[in-house]
């Protein structure tokens, strides 16, 4: 993806897309688009244009009020991606039950909870919450309670009144923690706190384990990273090729990504691992329903609790599941995490 | 279904600064750029005004400056013709979205391949002109300019390309009577396949045809049942 840091990049990404589109060479800063042969049909080709190679798009009226590569680059500089790019992800639309909101892993694995869309309830609505910053704009947060409170914010626009039924996968249990935090504290009703799989045993000894621990999680999250740019533009397509590429990855590790293809992963991943690790767990006024898988390929120090134990006041429910921490969501493990998972949000919901 | 939308190159009186411009009518003009620009290219100097001949300066084509050295010249006399006054005393302004406009005459202006094309109403009204371009790569455009109707009117078997166009000048010359200009929701507008549209409490009829081979031109007005009259300047 193109470089839109500085006003410089963006003018020469500009340069080259007028001299394509309007069939003219050696193009400055200060050339209007009308008086190069531009018309209202060209306009258009330019803005679609700029949006595939920027994730950015202009309305066509703005090119009017700033007609020069260098106006229409200071605009382009100022605006936010695709104006309705979320990190809410609708995975499942229809159903008639309260929405479950799953906040993405070690990554943008969000997809992750394909599968899982496939054997949950008929009538129960999916959402994933993917990382900030994966539509290549500046994540504005470097705390886990800044992420948290834009990720809860973003809910409360897509549904105001609740109740809230919210899930993490590996370290966005976390995130989910701090989020259920903050609707609890503007009086909002959290019906189900779902942590999968997510360890925070004594997250403040700075132990070699726990160092190495969300190491390894946060190589897999870089790892991923590489679907951001395709996830932008199309997001159902991804989800496509995402499932593909997750069924070979779990075949043979046979992702390599290159390096030019996730432009943020390395800002991305440095913000929410300086998050993570700044983060001080506080005791919540919840109940949590941990949801741990049966085979565990890492040595933790509280293999029964995953270090939860202290920080739900209200109790904490243990459900075990089939697979590993990176199988439990795919085949053959899915349906039975599906039903688990289900059985639970409908014994949450009832009460 | 191609027919009843496009029509055929109609016939063309000769227009020269003596024709009586009738004020209940339609009036629409074609411009053949080079032969007029051979022709009356020794007279700019003497009618446009100087922010016009710096401005002609300014296009980075010398095609692009000739064509708009000659729409200007060509609808100074049009105008001065129809509002009974001097090339030379029309003043013209731009609207917000840089229309240009005189007082006192409703009037739009296209151009595009060998032709500039202008409109004159009694009404609002907006024309639009398009060369049919063979290596233009429309099929990026379709989600964003088109309706879900228009679009399959548009990706059928044949004659793809001159639907495109087709349905892209009605779309943009309705737009520009409207006063709109490029809208950036165009898909959300879906109005090319019928004759008569209501847009903003006002209903407008759309008509197109074609100029040679290569050309389509659509006028959208809002005289229902006006007479076109159809005139070659020169």
């Amino acid at each position: 993806m193109t470089d839109l840091s500085t006003q410089n990049s963006i003018e020469k990404t500009l340069i080259s897309i007028w001299e394509r589109v309007l069939n003219i060479k050696d193009l400055e800063p200060d050339t209007d688009f009308f008086d190069s042969g531009g018309d209202s049909l060209t306009a258009l080709t330019m803005v679609s244009m700029v949006e595939q190679e920027t994730g950015k798009r202009l309305p066509i009226s703005s090119l009017f009020e700033n007609p020069t590569i260098e106006q229409f680059a200071r605009l382009l500089k100022d605006i936010k991606s695709t104006p309705n790019w979320s990190c809410l992800v609708n995975i499942k639309k229809s159903g008639t039950k309260p929405a479950m909101y799953i906040v993405h892993g070690s990554g943008l694995n969000i997809l992750v909870f394909n599968p899982l869309a496939k054997y949950i309830n008929a009538q129960q609505p999916l959402y994933g919450i993917q990382a900030l910053g994966l539509n290549g704009e500046k994540n504005p947060h470097n705390t886990i309670e800044g992420i948290a409170k834009h990720y809860k914010d973003e809910i409360l626009r897509n549904d105001p009144v609740g109740p809230y039924l919210l899930a993490g996968y590996s370290s966005g249990g976390i995130l989910a923690y701090e989020m259920a935090k903050g609707f609890l504290e503007i009086g909002k009703d959290v019906k189900m706190l779902a942590i999968l799989d997510t360890y925070v045993g004594d997250r403040y000894s700075y132990t070699t384990i726990v160092k190495e621990f969300s190491k390894k999680v946060f190589r897999q999250f870089k790892k991923l990273l590489f679907f951001s740019k395709l996830f932008i533009k199309n997001p159902k397509e991804l989800y496509q090729y995402q499932i593909k590429i997750i069924k070979l990855k779990l075949n043979k590790n046979a992702i390599k990504a290159h390096p030019e293809e996730f432009p943020y992963q390395k800002e991305v991943s440095k913000k929410y691992d300086q998050a993570f690790s700044n983060y001080i767990m506080k005791p919540l006024d919840i109940e949590i329903d941990l949801f741990k898988v049966k085979k565990r390929i890492y040595f933790l120090d509280d293999p029964f609790y995953l270090g939860w134990s202290k920080y739900a006041k209200k109790g904490l429910k243990v459900h075990e599941v089939t697979g590993d921490h990176k199988t439990f969501l795919f085949p053959p493990n899915d349906q039975k995490f599906a039903e688990v998972f289900q059985s639970v949000i409908d014994e949450r919901i009832k009460n | 279904m191609i027919e009843q939308l496009l029509n055929p190159e109609p016939d063309w009186s000769t227009f020269n600064n003596y024709n009586v411009l009738d004020k209940k009518e339609i009036h629409v003009f074609k411009i053949r750029i080079n032969q007029n620009h051979q022709k009356f290219q020794e007279k700019y100097i003497k009618i446009l005004s100087e922010e016009e001949l710096l401005k002609a300066n300014k296009f980075a084509r010398n095609e692009d400056s000739i064509r708009y050295l000659l729409s200007r010249f060509a609808s100074r006399f049009i105008l001065a013709n129809y509002l009974l006054t001097s090339p030379t005393e029309i003043q013209f302004h731009l609207s917000a979205n840089k229309k240009p406009m005189v007082d006192g005459v409703e009037f739009n202006i296209s151009h595009s391949g060998a032709y500039i094309v202008m409109a004159i109403a009694p009404g609002p009204i907006g024309i639009d002109l398009e060369y049919i371009k063979e290596d233009f790569n429309f099929d990026d455009l379709l989600d964003d300019c088109f309706s879900v109707t228009e679009k399959q009117f548009i990706l059928q078997k044949n004659e793809e390309r001159i639907r495109f166009y087709l349905l892209w000048t009605r779309k943009e010359s309705l737009l520009k009577a409207t006063g709109e200009g490029l809208t950036n929701h165009l898909n959300q507008l879906d109005c090319s396949l019928s004759s008569t549209i209501i847009r903003n409490q006002t209903s407008y009829c759309i008509k197109s045809f074609r100029i040679d081979r290569d050309h389509i031109v659509s006028v959208s007005g809002t005289n229902e049942g006006a007479k076109f009259q159809y005139w070659d300047y020169s």
